[in-house]
C-alpha cells in the first residue's frame, strides 16, 4: 500500500506575502489548475492567479480584514488560470508572520446557485416594489390612498421634528357629490373625481402629500407653506375647481378645512389624528357656512 | 475628519488615530450604510453618485459645526472630500488623499484607470455574491420597505460590518464615476499620496491628479497596496503633520 501523498489534496495551497503580494507557495494541484510554471513560482504574484475584480475585493475588503483580524473566510473570488478564463472560487485565508495562508477550493456549482439567486433576488425586489407601489395608490384617481397618506404623513412629522418648517394640512370635499352621481351618473362622477385628482396634482409640489382620503375627499399636506402661501393656494385652487364644468351653466366646487402643524408634539403617536381632526372641524365649518370656501381650525372661534 | 473609503468603515483608521488624538481634534465617521451608520437615513437616490456621499460630510460639518478643517479621505472619499469641498469651500482648509484615483475606467487613448467596464461589472457581481452569505441579505424583501434597526444590530459587529444592501449602491457610485473634470476647479490646498505599487491607484495616477489640481502636492509612498493608512500608519501620518503644520 502507497502512504499518502499531500499533494493528492483537491486544494489549491497558497502562500502569499502581505506586504509584497509576492507567491511563495503554490501546491502541485494549484500549480497544474492555474498553468503555472512550477520552475519559476517566486516570480508570480497574486494579482496573476485572480481576476482584476477580484484584486480590487482583495484590497477593498479580503486585506483590510486580514490586517485588522488575522483571518477572512469563505470569500469567493475568480482564479485566472488563463487570459480569458477565469473560475469561480471560494478561498479561506490567514494571517501568520506576514504572510497569507490560503486555502482554496473551485466553486462553479456554487456560483452557479449564487448566480440563480441573485436573479430570483432581483425579480422579488422588482416585484415587491411594484406591489409596494400598488399598495399605495388608489387606483381610481391614481392618487396616494389613505393608508400610504399615513405612512408618509408619519415620516413627515419624523423629519419635521429635526427641522421644522410651516406645513398645512388640507381635507378637500366636493360639494353635492351625491347629486352629482344621482343627477349625471356615477362614471360621471368617477371622472369629476378624476379630474379632480389630476388639479390637485397639478397644483402641488412632488414633495407634497396628495391623496384620496376617501369617497369624494382628498387630503393635501403642503409642504414648506406658511398660512398666508396655503390661503393663496386654496384660493387657486376654488378657482381651478370652478373650471371644471359639470353641465352647460353647472361647475364644480369644493369645500376646504386647514390646520397648520405647530412644532411641539410632533412624535406624538396620535399626531395626525389630531391634525386631521381639526382639518375635519374646519372642513364642517366651511360647508356650514355655505360650501365652495376655505375655513382654517386656527381662525375658527370654537366655544 | 478622517473619511473611510469603500469597502469598510471608520475602523480603518484604528492604526493611524493613536499618533493623532494627542495634537487634534478628530471626527470619526461612518457613511450612511456603512459601518454602524442609521441605515434607516439611506436613500437610494441620494447615494446614487458620490454628491449623496459628499452631503454627509457637509451634513456632519454642519451639525458639529465645523470650520477650517483637515480632511483626510482614503480613496474614494479624497473624491468625495472634493465634491464636499467644491460645494462648500469654506468648510475645508486643506485636503489630504489617500491612494485617490478620479476615475477606475479606462478611457484610452488619454486616461487609463486600470480597468475595464467588464472588469468592474464583476467586481459588483463578485459582491454580490460574497453578500450572499450575509444574515439579513434578504431582509429588505423580508421586512419592507422599513428597516428594523433591532435587525440592523445583528449584524456583524466585526470589523467592516459593511451591509450588502447598501454596499452596492456605493460600490457603483464609486468604481461607475468619472471625477475627472472636477479637479481643476478645487483650490484648496491638497496633498495626494499615492503608494508606490498600488493595483488600484497607481503613480500615474496621481501624477494626472497632482497635474489637474491647482494646488496641490504629491508624495509617493514606498509602499505595497491600496490601504497605506493601515499598512503604513506612521508614514502617513508623518506626511500629514508636515502638510498641516
Amino acid at each position: 500500500m502507497k502512504t499518502p501523498t499531500l499533494e493528492c489534496f483537491p486544494c489549491i495551497l497558497v502562500v502569499t506575502d502581505i506586504h509584497t503580494n509576492k507567491l511563495e507557495y503554490c501546491n502541485q494541484y494549484g500549480t497544474e489548475l492555474l498553468n503555472l510554471d512550477s520552475d519559476k513560482l517566486m516570480t508570480y504574484g497574486l494579482f496573476d492567479i485572480i481576476s482584476k475584480a477580484s484584486s480590487i475585493f482583495f484590497e477593498s475588503y479580503i486585506r483590510p480584514t486580514i490586517v485588522s483580524t488575522g483571518s477572512c473566510q469563505e470569500v469567493q473570488i475568480s482564479l485566472t488560470p488563463n487570459t480569458n478564463e477565469k473560475v469561480a472560487s471560494v478561498a479561506n485565508a490567514k494571517l501568520a508572520d506576514s504572510k497569507i495562508y490560503w486555502s482554496i477550493y473551485v466553486a462553479v456549482a456554487r456560483d452557479k446557485l449564487y448566480q440563480e439567486l441573485l436573479s430570483a433576488r432581483e425579480h422579488l425586489e422588482a416585484k415587491t416594489e411594484e406591489l409596494t407601489l400598488l399598495t399605495r395608490v388608489d387606483p381610481l384617481t391614481s392618487l396616494l390612498n389613505r393608508r400610504a397618506a399615513i405612512d408618509d404623513f408619519n415620516q413627515k412629522t419624523n423629519e419635521l421634528d429635526i427641522n421644522f418648517t410651516p406645513t398645512s394640512i388640507l381635507l378637500i370635499d366636493i360639494d353635492w357629490f351625491k347629486k352629482i352621481n344621482d343627477i349625471y351618473g356615477h362614471d360621471r362622477g368617477d371622472e369629476v373625481l378624476i379630474t379632480l385628482s389630476q388639479t390637485l396634482k397639478r397644483s402641488t409640489n412632488a414633495s407634497d402629500i396628495v391623496a384620496r382620503w376617501g369617497g369624494e375627499e382628498f387630503l393635501v399636506i403642503l409642504n414648506n407653506s406658511n398660512t398666508k402661501d396655503t390661503q393663496v393656494f386654496c384660493q387657486k385652487l376654488h378657482i381651478e375647481a370652478s373650471s371644471i364644468t359639470l353641465s352647460g351653466s353647472e361647475n364644480l366646487s369644493i369645500s376646504i378645512g386647514g390646520s397648520n402643524l405647530e412644532e411641539n408634539n410632533l412624535t406624538k403617536p396620535d399626531i395626525m389624528e389630531k391634525y386631521i381632526k381639526q382639518a375635519d372641524i374646519a372642513l364642517y365649518e366651511a360647508k356650514a357656512k355655505g360650501r365652495s370656501r376655505t375655513e382654517f381650525f386656527d381662525h375658527l372661534h370654537l366655544t | 475628519m478622517l473619511a473611510h473609503g469603500f469597502g469598510c468603515d471608520q475602523n480603518m483608521w484604528r492604526f493611524m488615530l493613536p499618533s493623532l488624538t494627542s495634537d487634534y481634534k478628530v471626527v470619526l465617521f461612518d457613511y450612511v450604510g456603512c459601518g454602524q451608520s442609521d441605515t434607516s437615513a439611506f436613500d437610494r437616490k441620494r447615494y446614487q453618485t458620490l454628491d449623496g456621499y459628499a452631503q454627509d460630510v457637509l451634513d456632519i460639518c454642519g451639525e458639529l459645526k465645523l470650520q477650517n478643517i483637515v480632511f483626510v479621505g482614503h480613496s474614494v472619499s479624497s473624491i468625495i472630500g472634493m465634491h464636499a469641498a467644491l460645494k462648500s469651500p469654506e468648510i475645508f482648509s486643506k485636503i489630504v488623499m489617500v491612494s485617490p484615483s478620479p476615475c477606475f475606467l479606462n478611457l484610452p487613448p488619454d486616461y487609463f484607470g486600470g480597468f475595464e467596464k467588464d472588469d468592474l461589472e464583476e467586481l459588483l457581481n463578485l459582491m454580490d455574491k460574497n453578500y450572499i452569505g450575509w444574515a439579513n441579505y434578504l431582509a429588505p424583501l423580508v421586512m419592507g420597505q422599513n428597516n428594523n434597526p433591532e435587525l440592523i444590530r445583528e449584524l456583524d459587529d466585526s470589523f467592516c460590518s459593511t451591509d450588502p444592501n447598501y454596499a452596492k449602491p456605493f460600490a457603483k457610485a464609486t468604481f461607475f464615476s468619472d471625477d475627472r473634470a472636477a479637479l481643476s476647479k478645487l483650490d484648496t490646498p491638497t496633498m495626494i499620496l499615492q503608494s508606490s505599487d498600488d493595483n488600484l491607484a497607481s503613480i500615474e495616477i496621481g501624477e494626472y491628479m497632482n497635474k489637474q489640481i491647482p494646488n496641490s502636492t504629491l508624495e509617493v509612498i514606498k509602499a505595497q497596496g491600496h490601504c497605506l493608512h493601515m499598512t503604513e500608519p506612521n508614514t502617513v501620518f508623518q506626511a500629514i503633520k508636515n502638510f498641516i503644520e
